[in-house]
């Protein structure tokens, strides 16, 4: 277990779906910082790392961001693995716990909206732009079409149960003012919404946004206010060589070795967060987090999830707020945080100790190769 | 346009793999061999009606994800008639993989 690296403080900069002239990515992260260091209580001239995900920042690189953020640092990275950023967490853990840095900030932002989004869809990757973008493909949707599908088959799910998804983390939204779609959503206005990639409807897309999340790593001792314990962290890339279906990510693999490591397993978590684009992938991850026990999804969406017996991504999740290029990777790590510092008022878990986060991202062809989990205990 | 895909196979192990790979994720040969995969299964099929930035006014056009014979799954345009589970045949035409409903060829081909 880890014992003395905390998470001590996190915010989000309100995504905006129609940024107006003058809002850039530097722009973005930077107010990250500012709301991040402000909630941890600390000050500029204690950042000493800094690690940074964000698809538009070029021709910038991070120490072109320090630079002009007038850091200076001994620690720095620059991630390039979308919602699966939260591997920043991984390297910012071992670079406090091995004395390389103090005080370090990772931030998620961008600013790709409207043509700069099109423009990063369709070159995604060398196979994206090779492959899929000749179809046209014209993004994720289509992909996630085919895994949406073969979940309803493999589970025996009709759309609906998608659906639940959706109006489940809605009702969560309705409690949290930085989501941007907060009003009830019913099985029936899901069932007859818009098709984008049949049988992915308009519902089950994140609206594109810009804005930025943000957290602050130290060591215990620096922090202020509820201790936010990192307890283990692990990542997973490639773990089937994409030889698989998508219906099983590299959370199964590295859960195992996370449970042992933290001495906290699946059932002991206060609140959950898995990245939601797209709501298959909420369910295939709390599969593969063992929190859907007797693998009957149809029973746990009706019995845990859309009750909240369960308490997962609370904020609303990406299909509420939005995404704003990698920030889903950090977007539900700053829920979290949250919920156990005990700041999220209307949306507040009672009580909230224990969260399992998980990021995942980087479609290389069919689906995602990457994955991150983390365990958080506020003492 | 050319008949079938081009599906890269390890010289080594024989693990075929699509897109190309440096490497095989096998055995780690860096020595390929191909087939030619004339057909394929289209296990799911999903119509694109929209996408960030596009033309609303634009047809929807159909894909698919397609059991290779040779093994790995790839996307490729269909042609609207083709069903899930149908067999389709495979071409590249201009870059883009495609599919159509499979009427006399079945199976895989020696490259070159």
């Amino acid at each position: 277990m880890i014992d003395d690296v905390v998470v001590a403080g996190a915010a989000e900069v309100p995504y905006i779906r129609r940024p107006p002239p003058g809002v850039t990515t530097p722009g973005l992260l930077a107010e990250g910082l500012r709301l991040a260091l402000e909630s941890a209580g600390l000050g500029h001239g204690d950042v000493d790392g800094l690690g940074i995900a964000a698809f538009g920042l070029g021709p910038d690189h991070v120490i072109d961001l320090a630079w002009h953020l007038g850091l200076e640092l001994r620690w720095m990275m620059e991630d390039s693995n979308g919602g699966a950023c939260m591997n920043m967490l991984a390297h910012a853990v071992r670079a406090i716990e091995a004395g390389d840095a103090e005080v370090i900030a990772l931030i998620a932002g961008d600013c790709l909206v409207g043509d700069r989004f099109v423009e990063l869809a369709s070159n995604y990757n060398q196979v994206t732009r090779d492959y899929l973008t000749p179809l046209p493909v014209g993004g994720p949707p289509a992909l996630f079409a085919f895994t949406t599908q073969r979940h309803m088959m493999r589970h025996g799910l009709s759309r609906a149960a998608y659906g639940h998804v959706v109006a489940s983390q809605r009702d969560w939204a309705a409690r949290n003012p930085l989501a941007r779609y907060r009003a009830p959503l019913t099985i029936e206005e899901y069932l007859e919404a818009p098709m984008v990639a049949d049988p992915i409807c308009l519902f089950d897309c994140p609206p594109v946004a810009a804005g930025a999340d943000a957290v602050v790593v130290t060591r215990a001792a620096r922090s202020t206010g509820r201790r936010v314990h990192v307890r283990a962290v692990g990542c997973s890339f490639n773990h089937d060589q994409h030889l698989g279906d998508g219906l099983s990510t590299g959370v199964a693999r590295i859960a195992p070795g996370i449970w042992e490591t933290s001495g906290i397993g699946p059932s002991d978590a206060d609140v959950i967060s898995v990245y939601d684009d797209f709501p298959v992938m909420v369910l295939v991850q709390l599969q593969d987090l063992g929190v859907i026990e007797d693998d009957d999804v149809a029973r746990f969406i009706v019995e845990d999830l859309a009750t909240h017996r369960v308490a997962v991504n609370t904020s609303g999740g990406m299909l509420t707020v939005g995404q704003c290029g990698p920030t889903g990777g950090l977007h539900g790590l700053v829920e979290c945080v949250r919920q156990l510092r005990g700041e999220r008022e209307a949306g507040q878990i009672e009580d909230a100790r224990i969260a399992i986060v998980v990021g995942y991202g980087m479609v290389l062809y069919r689906f995602a190769a990457c994955s991150v989990l983390a365990v958080l205990e506020a003492v | 346009m050319s008949d079938g895909l081009d599906i890269p196979v390890c010289a080594q192990c024989g693990l075929a793999a699509f897109p190309p790979h440096l490497a095989c994720s096998h055995c780690g040969s860096m020595s390929w061999d191909s087939v030619v995969a004339l057909t394929g299964v289209a296990d799911e099929i999903t119509v694109l009606r929209r996408t960030v930035g596009s033309d609303p006014e634009a047809p929807a056009i159909a894909l698919g994800s397609v059991r290779t014979q040779a093994g790995p799954t790839v996307i490729a345009r269909l042609d609207l008639e083709v069903r899930a589970h149908d067999e389709v045949e495979l071409a590249v035409k201009r870059g883009v993989i495609r599919a159509r409903i499979a009427r006399t060829r079945s199976g895989l081909r020696s490259s070159g």
